[in-house]
């Protein structure tokens, strides 16, 4: 059985389009080195804080959905992740969490994005 | 003088000039409250989508009790999981006066 994880990031709004770039294949290669499947990435772009964060008003968001085998450890994998993340000065928030089966069902069901909840009866 | 004609009038059961002494009773259907994720089958709060997590905050930001929602023990600790990782990414405010 696989396991599914979702993060979410947040970049400096002073950088560049090509550094923004940049940093997203850092993580795209990272996860990859680790034999993840990537699901699913997306990109908010520029959005408002609700609150300043860094002293910074804006920030960019970022998404990663991606999957394990149940076989790999993924403490490693996890760990290496939120390293590089406290590393890297470009992301001033990030948040990583394990998805459940209902959790993972929703989001293939509302093709992933910020969609509001379809009411079912 | 004007006090015991009404009161006469009370007594004889005539409307006066003077209505709605007492108070009127006005009848109030409770309303009834339900859990909204059991409702409509909804197993995951995302706490990506602000808009469905402000039914759950007060005007303040802060989180709503149950008493209040009508959210079941199950889901209103999934929501309020769901408003503490939106609050850190920022997406929901700490605090703030007019949410809403």
């Amino acid at each position: 059985m696989s396991k599914y994880y979702e993060t979410v990031f947040i970049l400096t709004p002073v950088l560049s389009k090509n550094q923004v770039e940049e940093t997203i294949e850092n993580v795209n290669s990272l996860l990859k080195k680790n034999h993840v499947v990537i699901e699913k990435h997306e990109s908010w772009g520029l959005k408002k804080l609700a609150y300043p964060i860094k002293k910074k008003k804006t920030g960019y968001y970022e998404l990663f959905l991606f999957s394990l085998d149940g076989e790999i450890p993924s403490k490693n994998i996890i760990s290496e992740l939120e390293l590089f993340f406290n590393r890297d000065e470009r992301v001033i928030r990030f948040l990583i969490i394990r998805l459940n089966q209902h959790s993972f069902e929703y989001y293939k069901k509302n093709n992933y994005g910020i969609k509001q909840p379809r009411k079912t009866s | 003088m004007e006090l015991n004609n009404l009161e006469k009038q009370a007594k004889q059961g005539k409307e006066g000039e003077i209505r709605y002494l007492s108070p009127i009773e006005i009848y109030e259907k409770p309303r009834h409250k339900y859990c909204l994720f059991k409702k409509y089958g909804l197993k995951h709060v995302d706490y990506k989508n602000p808009n469905f997590l402000l039914k759950f905050l007060n005007p303040q930001g802060q989180i709503l009790p149950r008493r209040i929602t009508g959210t079941s023990v199950k889901y209103q600790g999934k929501v309020s999981k769901a408003i503490k990782r939106a609050r850190h990414l920022a997406i929901l405010p700490f605090i703030t006066d007019d949410l809403k």
